[in-house]
């Protein structure tokens, strides 16, 4: 037998913040993640400072083609433009360029990149599942479908530049909508409060065909359609992403619906989107949690395999994902280029992954003291 | 709309409920009246599956949507109709009208501590800073008879027992001082000792606020503690209403006399408790004529083919069964 672990306080255990800390500070490898996250996060903003502007301290596209594949930690002979300190911690690329400035610009690419699209896959999934979950067998019926069928004509035809017809049709569909919410329990109007199919069964089909997408190649085509930045990388990663999310919020919705908390907010006079988002969200929110911190390590990933690809942030950009591009074809001679960003990713993700396990024990008030 | 009679706080007309789930369509609450006072005790009584607990969702405007609607009757809480068309009016519930659950384990959200539970109704009901409901909460904290307010306030609701909760839900259901209180079995999950400290804690706030309580159970023994009239419910409908000491020293419906005969209680010692045979019928397979009769003792042929009518009965009462009810004790009641 080994010796028992610390002892748990068992009185006033996680009262407040600092019982939350020292539930957390417990899990050891949830603290290494949040520690590299933490060192990752101050890199990143270090490395998005010094790294920009006219004369940055670290220049990450600085040509030195006498300064080939030199290996790390080399000293920069004399009448090349010197890096920070005179030393390239990590080598120098093909041309001549300080990896170490690069890797940092990379860095915040990864961070922002992964930060937003997750943000963005989070916030659509948590809409889409949560109403699902939430309006369940609420049928959308054919008025409810002509009136977004009218918008979305409007806007189409808005955008397109018949700027006034669009209008029109915009104005009267939400006239319509608005006063379709005001007479909501009259008399039915015939054929167009039929239902066409209940709100559940909709969004979660849409998210079956999406499903249907190997998500990569979609993005790859979404990326090579569209003119490449880092804005579309972000959204499109983003908006591929949020099936995952949306299924699970809406399994956590469909439970917690029946649950009588629920009920009682009702009973208190909370309206549904009170209940949707201040009652069951934070219900939810661990699996959201844990997901979205999978998910930006898999943005990441991502966002380094199409640059990899060079379907990703264009060129003057350093990434990891281009750095490891370019450094392929000097594995042999210059592992570092390699070495380098693959040990970055590989390093983030496993923080991410380590972080995001370690919150989750954390935002379940019970598992956090049952231990 | 019609002058509420002085001093009724909710007034229930013909209420019908009904029920539809794929093929079937029943109703769960058929027909049914009921009438609560201000500062009243009234207890709705009768087995599970009755439709008590459907009476008191519809009221709250909580009947579960698709599935459940009201056919027809109205629900006028002081003068507001509560039952009509349209969205459930504004500023009622939770606020005038609160109401307690069963399950005290799981009807407090297990992620927000109590504090912040009790302060949700303050700050969306009257509009209270942060501060002003911290100190409120407080003051209800005490009230429902927590030791250790301020420490209570930052709990989080897994940290109470099953009757700290259910005192919990009370202080939340009454925060913005509502003039009716709905308890729909809040005694049920909890033990014997914590369910008299529960019932002693309601009939206490009762006095001390003039609240107006509609108190479902199916335990007679709580009836008699709380109740100033009682109505019993079988399948749906009022079968027997009236005061609850006369309803319990003498009931006239068969049912109410069954339910009595199966209580254990003084004089019944060393006898044997008899249950009421059978079950109560699911709605969709309601018995015609009598709800009652394929259980009922005195049935007669009549039962089965006339639905009988509520009867009044002298002394404020009304029973629902033309066997038991006393002759020619038609005029002189009141509902």
């Amino acid at each position: 037998m080994t010796a028992p672990p610390t002892l748990p306080e068992t009185d006033g255990a996680a009262r407040g913040r600092a019982g939350l800390w020292r539930a957390f500070r417990r899990n050891r490898p949830a603290l290494a993640g949040l520690v590299f996250f933490c060192a990752f996060l101050v890199l990143a903003v270090i490395g998005a400072w010094a790294t920009a502007g006219r004369q940055p301290l670290l220049d990450p596209a600085r040509v030195r083609l006498e300064e080939r594949l030199r290996p790390p930690l080399s000293r920069a002979r004399d009448g090349a433009s010197p890096p920070l300190l005179g030393i390239y911690l990590l080598g120098t690329d093909e041309l001549g360029r300080d990896l170490f400035a690069r890797m940092l610009e990379g860095a915040w690419v990864s961070l922002t990149v992964g930060f937003i699209a997750v943000g963005i896959s989070v916030a659509v999934g948590i809409l889409a599942g949560g109403i699902a979950g939430y309006y369940g067998r609420r049928p959308i019926r054919l008025r409810h479908a002509a009136a977004a069928g009218a918008l979305a004509a409007g806007a189409i035809l808005g955008w397109t530049g018949h700027l006034l017809p669009g209008l029109l049709l915009l104005g009267a569909s939400l006239l319509g909508c608005l006063r379709m919410r005001r007479r909501r329990r009259s008399a039915p109007i015939g054929l167009l409060d039929r239902p066409l199919i209940d709100v559940d069964a909709f969004v979660m089909r849409i998210v079956d065909i999406l499903l249907c997408f190997p998500s990569f190649f979609l993005i790859l085509t979404v990326v090579a359609l569209l003119p490449p930045s880092m804005v579309t990388i972000m959204a499109v990663i983003g908006l591929t992403s949020w099936e995952g999310t949306a299924r699970f919020v809406r399994a956590e919705f469909l439970s917690l619906r029946e649950r009588e908390f629920v009920e009682a907010a009702r009973a208190l006079g909370v309206g549904d989107p009170g209940i949707l988002f201040r009652h069951m969200l934070p219900n939810a929110l661990g699996p959201v949690l844990v997901s979205a911190t999978l998910g930006v390590a898999s943005a990441i990933l991502t966002e380094s395999g199409l640059s990899f690809l060079g379907f990703g942030v264009p060129p003057p950009h350093a990434t990891w994902g281009n750095i490891l591009a370019d450094g392929r074809r000097f594995l042999f001679d210059a592992p570092w280029l390699t070495l380098a960003p693959g040990v970055a990713i590989l390093l983030v993700v496993l923080a991410f992954n380590l972080f995001g396990e370690g919150l989750r024990d954390l935002v379940n008030p019970q598992a956090r003291e049952g231990r | 709309m019609l002058a509420a009679s002085p001093g009724v706080l909710l007034a229930v007309e013909g209420l019908t409920v009904r029920f539809r789930r794929e093929e079937e369509s029943f109703h769960a609450v058929e027909g049914l009246d009921l009438t609560v006072r201000r500062g009243e005790t009234v207890c709705l009584v009768g087995e599970s599956g009755c439709g008590k607990t459907v009476t008191a969702l519809a009221v709250m405007g909580l009947l579960p949507r698709p599935g459940a609607e009201i056919v027809s009757g109205s629900i006028r809480f002081d003068g507001i109709e509560l039952a009509g068309k349209g969205p459930y009016p504004a500023g009622v519930r939770g606020r005038r009208l609160a109401m307690i659950f069963q399950e005290p384990l799981t009807s407090l959200n297990p992620v927000f501590s109590i504090g912040a539970q009790i302060a949700e109704g303050l700050s969306f009901h009257w509009g209270l800073s942060a501060r002003q409901a911290r100190e409120r909460s407080l003051a209800l904290i005490a009230e429902v008879g927590l030791p250790r307010p301020a420490e209570r306030l930052s709990d989080y609701p897994h940290r109470l027992s099953g009757g700290e909760r259910q005192r919990v839900m009370i202080a939340i259901a009454l925060a913005c001082d509502p003039e009716l209180l709905i308890a729909d079995e809040p005694t049920t999950a909890l033990d014997v000792t914590v369910q008299a400290q529960i019932l002693r804690l309601l009939a206490e706030l009762k006095d001390r606020r003039a609240l107006a309580m509609l108190y479902i159970t199916h335990d007679l023994g709580v009836v008699s503690r709380i109740a100033a009239r009682v109505a019993v419910m079988y399948a749906g409908e009022v079968v027997e209403t009236g005061p609850a000491g006369e309803i319990l020293r003498r009931p006239l419906h068969p049912y109410t006399s069954a339910l009595l005969e199966a209580l254990p209680g003084r004089g019944k010692r060393g006898r044997r408790l008899t249950a009421v045979p059978g079950a109560v019928p699911h709605p969709a397979a309601r018995p015609r004529g009598c709800a009652f009769h394929p259980r009922c003792p005195l049935a007669q042929p009549a039962c089965r083919r006339e639905r009988p009518a509520l009867i009044p009965v002298p002394g404020a009462r009304a029973v629902r069964c033309p066997v038991t009810a006393p002759p020619g004790g038609g005029e002189g009641a009141g509902g």
